[in-house]
């Protein structure tokens, strides 16, 4: 019990560190882009609608936004130190929950949905954290390594700048808001080519999401 | 005791470690090699951060896979990385750590304030550790590896990038530890300390143990042997960087 209290109070001190030096507010396209979305909404004068009508993109833009204060909770507690640590399972556990949760913009969010989109919206948006989060916790354990498949490699490019863009590929693999833009260019293209009742209002969101992608 | 067997490793598919057969009892016990040699990979096997892809590792009889609380317990760790909370200050990073081990706040402090003092941290200890030099950060890992006085160190070159009055202080420490029975392993490439306080070294060459002798008892130094193993440097200036 001494040990969990310990903990807990390591990760209060952590976050309020962080909150004074402004290093836990690192802002993304993704964070940007839920947050535009949901001042739309509120801007429309009726919010929970808005909300569902744009479900969809909602989670497509939350999940890699969540991803990413998951990465953030394995930043704040270095992964070398806490892996030596002499914590059982279920320690491990609360202590990555409880720093995910103690991110100061997922504390945002979360009243966001819930004042202005109402306590279904507040709790969807905790389940599907609680999913990303278990599922990135999962897969950071995983006694194999993920790989990006060997045919999305270059590995020479026949032009001069072959350095430069071979550099340039090799980023955008790695950031979230490509494969994100891609998902949502793909479903966007398959819903102008195949959806039966198209309205031009359902591409306001899409429009967004690209600008700021 | 440190106790690895037939141990493997592999990144990408290139092997690191090949067959690692390791017993390593009370004492300081120096790993060398040159860099790849598979140093750090074997410390992070056996400080139970990664699993072996065959073979296994067990500290003092225990494996971390059903004994992992009760190893670690007992299990002071200088990682490659060093492990730092970034945010936190060196005395504040240190008071994080006792309590994870049991100790209460004054225990903690009062061993923080002997470390701090030991490792001339004293002044340095309300630095914020990401503004800390290399050398600071290195000896606030340290200090959080010995604060819970553990049976058995892991060390990832404990001496490099330390002034030479606090790596004195290390040695010191670290003899101190081993005459009341802990069981160190280190890695190091500063082959004259090596040769000054282990009591047992082992070379590792392309991921195998190639030497595993008493520098006390060996007719050859640590250098000699080292160098007869990973080969001798030639020294050969380059055409273009003549005057």
């Amino acid at each position: 019990m001494a040990q969990t209290l310990a903990l807990l109070l390591l990760l209060k001190k952590l976050m309020w560190k962080e909150l004074s030096s402004f290093s836990s507010v690192r802002f993304n396209n993704f964070l940007f882009s839920v947050l535009f979305i949901m001042s739309a909404g509120f801007e429309s004068g009726a919010p929970k609608a808005a909300f569902w009508s744009t479900f969809f993109f909602q989670i497509v833009l939350l999940a890699p936004l969540l991803v990413t204060f998951s990465i953030d909770t394995q930043h704040r507690l270095p992964p070398e130190r806490v892996a030596t640590w002499p914590l059982t399972r279920t320690q491990r556990l609360l202590l990555s929950s409880v720093s995910f949760a103690l991110n100061p913009l997922f504390i945002v969010l979360f009243f966001g949905y819930l004042f202005w989109m109402g306590l279904a919206a507040g709790l969807f948006f905790v389940l599907l954290a609680l999913i990303v989060h278990g599922t990135v916790y999962a897969v950071g354990r995983l006694p194999f390594e993920l790989r990006m498949p060997a045919g999305l490699n270059i590995s020479r490019t026949p032009l001069k700048v072959g350095g430069i863009a071979q550099e340039m590929w090799r980023e955008l693999q790695g950031t979230l808001d490509f494969w994100t833009a891609l998902l949502i260019a793909v479903s966007g293209t398959l819903y102008r080519l195949f959806g039966r009742a198209q309205s031009p209002k359902h591409f306001r969101c899409c429009r967004y999401s690209w600008a700021l992608q | 005791m440190i106790d690895c067997r037939a141990a493997t490793k592999s990144y990408a598919s290139q092997p690191v470690l090949r067959g690692i057969d390791l017993v390593v009892e009370r004492g300081i016990c120096a790993l060398l090699g040159a860099n790849g040699a598979g140093k750090s990979t074997l410390l992070r096997l056996l400080s139970g951060l990664e699993e072996p892809d065959s073979g296994s590792v067990s500290i003092g009889g225990l494996g971390f896979r059903d004994h992992g609380v009760e190893i670690r317990r007992n299990l002071g760790v200088l990682p490659e990385g060093l492990g730092l909370f970034e945010s936190l200050t060196v005395i504040e990073n240190l008071m994080a750590v006792g309590p994870i081990y049991g100790l209460t706040k004054s225990e903690t402090a009062d061993r923080a304030a002997d470390l701090l003092g030991l490792l001339d941290l004293t002044q340095g200890r309300h630095t914020v550790a990401r503004n800390c030099s290399f050398g600071m950060r290195k000896k606030t890992a340290l200090a959080m590896a010995l604060l819970h006085k553990p049976k058995v160190l892991l060390l990832d070159e404990p001496f490099e990038g330390i002034d030479p009055a606090s790596s004195a202080v290390i040695q010191m420490l670290l003899g101190q530890l081993c005459s009341d029975g802990a069981t160190i392993l280190l890695t190091s490439h500063i082959l004259s300390i090596v040769q000054k306080m282990a009591t047992r070294v082992v070379i590792l060459h392309q991921g195998r143990v190639e030497s595993d002798f008493n520098p006390s008892t060996a007719d050859e130094g640590v250098e000699e042997v080292y160098f007869s193993i990973v080969g001798e440097p030639q020294p050969e200036v380059l055409d273009w960087l003549r005057p």
